[in-house]
Parts: C-alpha cells; structure tokens; sequence
C-alpha cells in the first residue's frame, strides 16, 4: 500500500476520533439541549447601532 | 472556568453591556493588525496575480529579472491572498468575533498581537524567498518549511489566545461561529504540520500535497468564512438564524466528510484506486452540509432581500454565502471521474479556485470588515458610493474571470482529450478566454484597491464625522 495513502487515512483517521470524542464530549456537556438558545448570542447592545433601514 | 461564572446565555443588560465593551477592548489591538496587514497584503497580491494574468498576453513583458518569471510572480500571489490576506484577515475576524461570543475579554491579548506580528514576519521571508528562487516546489506549501516554523509559532500564539478565551467564557452554549472556529484552530496546524513534514516523496508527496492544499480551503478558510457568515446575517437582519439544530448539522457534517476531500485533484494518477474514490465520496458527501448551510441561510433572508439595499455587511456577506453554495456544489461535480476527465489540467480548476476564495470567502470577509471596522475604530466608512463601486467591480471581476476560465477549461480538455488534434490546439484556442481573465483580474484588483483606499480613509478617520453609517445617509445601496 502506498505509504502516502496510509499516512493520510491515518490522519484523518485520527481527525475522526477527535471529531467524535468532541461530539459527545459536546452531546454530555449538554450542548445540544435547547441548544436553540445559543442563536441569541449573536445579539447584544450594538444592534441599537444599526444603521436606519437595515432591519427591514 | 467556575460554574458560579457561568450564567444562563440571556445576562441581565447592564452585564451584557459591560462585557460586550470589555470584549471589544480587549481584541481591538491584536484584531486591527491582523485587519492592516491584510490589507496590505491583499493588494500586494492582486497586483502579482494580474502581472501573472498580464504575461499570458505579453510573454516578452518583465523577463529580464528572474523573480519576476511567472511561476515565481504567480507563486507569489497565491501565497499573498491565501495567507496574507484571507488567512490574516479571518483570523482577525475571529479574534473579534469569539470574545463577543463567549462574553468573555480576550486570554491575553499580547499573544495575538505576537502572532500577527509573526504571521507577518513569515510571510515577508516565505515570499522573499519564493521571489529569490528558493521555494519547496509544492503548490499552497512554496514557502520553504524552514520558514514555516515561524508561522507554527505564531498559530500556537494565536491557538492560545483564542481557546484561553473560550475556556473562560460566560455563555452556557457554543454559538456556531464559536464551533466552526475552534475545528478551524485545531484542523489546520494538523493538516500544515503534517504537510510540511520533509518525509515524502515522489507520488507519495503529490498526494500530500493536494490533501492539503484542498483541506487548506475546506478546514481553515471555508469553516472560518462560515463562520462569519453565520455572525452578521442574524446579527444584521436583528433575526435569528433559522434553524439552529441545521446549522450545527452543517458543521458536523463538514467536520466528518471534508478532511479526505484533496487526492480527486490526483484522478488518473499512480495512486491506490481505493484512495482516490475514498475522495471523491468524500467531495460529493459534501453535499449534505452546503446544502444544509444553504438552506438556512436562504430560509433566513426569506421576505427579508431589501435589507441588502440598505446594509453594505449584509450584501457582500449574502453574495459570498450564495457563491459558496454554487462553488461547493461545482467542486462535488469537478470530483467526479467522468467530468474531472476533462477539466483535470485545464483553466477551469484555476477559475473554481477562485469562486472559491475571492467570490465566496473574500466577499464574505469584505462584508465583515465594513461591520467591524467603524468600532474598532469609532469612525464610519466615509463614502457609500466607494462601497458600491467595491461591490460591483468585485462581483463583476470574479464573474468575468470565473465564466471564461470555465468555458477556456471545458474547450482545452476537450481538445487535449481529442488524439487527432495536435497539443498546441488547447493552448491556442484559450487565447480570448485569457483576455477576459485579465479583465476581470483587473476588475478586481481595482475593486480590492479602492477598498484599501476607504479602509485607509476609515482608519485614518478622514470624511466628515458621521453619527450614523454614510450609507444611511444618502440615498442608499443601488
């Protein structure tokens, strides 16, 4: 096997356990119950500073 | 982090107010360096990739110095708007972005204003090099890897800051600009170091090589171009993004299926079969994230399109989230075998490349500076019609680039494909299409100079000291 090839799925591979251990890492950390919250946290008191007419 | 800091994510706004002031104090050093150089280094690589566009009309023009040969002049351009500018910038952004996000100042400053300096350093001597002839000959990994240990340290510099950051935030969830930062600080000093390790060789090291260069794209400059993205369209609208749930598929998505995107760049090569499908399922699962991003930000904008008349942010940001559905979609079909057979070697992957980080990243980048920079520098963009005329030269030049550079491509495999033409057909017969490459590499160079014009105005505070955004003002964006 090409040695290239095993070095890139051994990376990616690792990429994946990474990918998931942060998955439920995440998941047991409560990050995704009532995660819908987390989309307010883009708001705060700047957006009083909104130009007039850019919020429709 | 103690759990008694830790409040729900809806402060009392006395607190949110005072936070959101610490956090912009704290980023406003480091975030405006990253910001100037990438500027800087945005204009000093549009003028060599026109140079690089302009020698395909004049091959006889700027010959006499070996630095300005067009591999070398062509190099350096790709390094200057990858790394200076895109890289630079979006690590400025994110700089901005993550303190605001997790409520929390910025972990030691100081770190990040080394690393910009750093970034800067390695990107001086990396070019420097490539114009003295020196370079390891890998395309988006040129500059020589002795020189890349300087940007290992500035990144470690700059991980630091940002994740001390996150580990003493204030908000009980990750925003999803927050999740699409962190993959990137993590993905892409992995995919860099091991790119840059000096232990391949031959096909072995083509196939790193592309691995990287695409992963270089897909895992540090897409996730943190989404990211703003997925910022300013809530936080300009003053709506939330549709559907949060989807947003965070989309991330998990790209975090699952993009790392093994780059080895369809090699199709037909000396490489294991496995290995090159491996890929190109890898690209077309692509699909299932950009969809989902896609969705929600079209869901998002629904019944709200005339704020694009009124908001330079929301424009450019729109124009670049659009351009990253089409590019990500156009790239899952350039993987598959059948149409790869005829683009592979052609312009039209130099025109993909370019939908890619002008049309989709540095458009939504555009749009984030005309957000950020007014605070960071309490002064407002002083001229809407210098904004308009950004836009439109910008779209425009990557439009014109992009359309012939895909037809150019399409004709010259075609014509390399067909054994009874001789080889000098497919050079030949892109000679128009190359014209208009130039034209609109000139319309972009001249797009991206007027915006370093007015961000030198801004920061400058030059123009008439204005309450409200100049865009307000007057009669508005056409």
């Amino acid at each position: 096997m090409n040695s290239a090839a095993v070095y890139i799925i051994a990376i990616c591979g690792a990429g994946a356990v990474i990918a998931c251990v942060a998955f439920v890492w995440a998941a047991l950390k409560g990050e995704f119950t009532d995660a819908s919250e987390a989309a307010l946290l883009v708001f705060d008191d700047d957006d009083a500073r909104r130009a007039p007419g850019e919020k429709p | 982090m103690s759990a008694a800091a830790v409040y729900l994510d809806s402060p009392p706004p006395e607190v949110a107010i005072a936070e959101r002031v610490a956090a912009d104090e704290s980023t406003r050093r480091p975030a405006l360096l990253f910001f100037h150089s990438a500027v800087v280094w945005l204009v000093i690589g549009s003028v060599f990739g026109l140079v690089a566009s302009l020698k395909f009309q004049f091959p006889d023009w700027l010959t006499g110095e070996a630095a300005l040969a067009f591999g070398r002049v062509r190099t350096v351009h790709l390094n200057a708007v990858a790394y200076g500018w895109a890289g630079m910038s979006l690590v400025g952004l994110a700089v901005w972005m993550i303190p605001r996000l997790v409520r929390a100042p910025l972990y030691r400053p100081r770190l990040a204003v080394a690393a910009a300096w750093g970034w800067n350093l390695w990107l001086v001597l990396g070019l420097g090099a490539i114009l003295a002839g020196w370079t390891d000959g890998l395309e988006w990994l040129e500059i020589p890897y002795p020189i890349d240990t300087i940007v290992v340290v500035a990144g470690g510099l700059m991980a630091v800051s940002v994740l001390g950051t996150v580990a003493r935030r204030k908000t009980k969830h990750f925003y999803v600009s927050v999740w699409y930062v962190l993959a990137a600080m993590v993905w892409f000093p992995i995919i860099f170091a091991t790119a840059n390790l000096p232990i391949f060789g031959g096909v072995e090291q083509a196939a790193v090589n592309w691995w990287y260069g695409h992963n270089a794209l897909g895992l540090f400059i897409t996730p943190l171009a989404l990211a703003g993205a997925y910022y300013f369209i809530p936080k300009v609208l003053g709506r939330p993004i549709q559907s949060y749930y989807l947003s965070l598929v989309g991330f998990w998505a790209l975090a699952f299926f993009y790392s093994l995107n780059g080895i369809h760049h090699l199709i037909g090569g000396p490489l294991p079969a496995w290995l090159i499908t491996t890929s190109i399922t890898a690209s077309v699962m692509m699909v299932i994230p950009v969809a989902a991003t896609a969705v929600n930000f079209h869901t998002t904008m629904v019944g709200r399109f005339a704020a694009l008349k009124h908001s330079p942010t929301l424009r450019f940001v729109v124009a670049g989230s659009m351009i990253y559905t089409a590019v990500s979609l156009q790239g899952s079909v350039e993987a598959l075998r059948g149409f790869n057979r005829v683009v592979h070697f052609t312009q039209y992957t130099v025109g993909h490349a370019h939908l890619g980080v002008y049309g989709f990243a540095s458009l939504i980048l555009f749009g984030c500076l005309y957000f950020i920079i007014p605070r960071l520098v309490a002064w407002e963009w002083p001229s809407d019609r210098l904004i308009r005329w950004h836009f439109w030269l910008a779209l425009a030049g990557v439009l014109i680039y992009v359309v012939s550079l895909s037809i150019a491509g399409w004709l010259q495999g075609e014509a390399m494909l067909d054994a009874g033409r001789p080889f000098m057909d497919s050079v030949s017969l892109t000679k128009p299409y190359l014209i208009a490459r130039s034209v609109g590499g000139t319309l972009m160079l001249a797009a991206n100079t007027i915006f370093a014009w007015h961000y030198w105005l801004v920061v400058r505070r030059r123009g008439k000291e204005r309450l409200e955004p100049a865009w307000s003002a007057g009669e508005g964006l056409a």
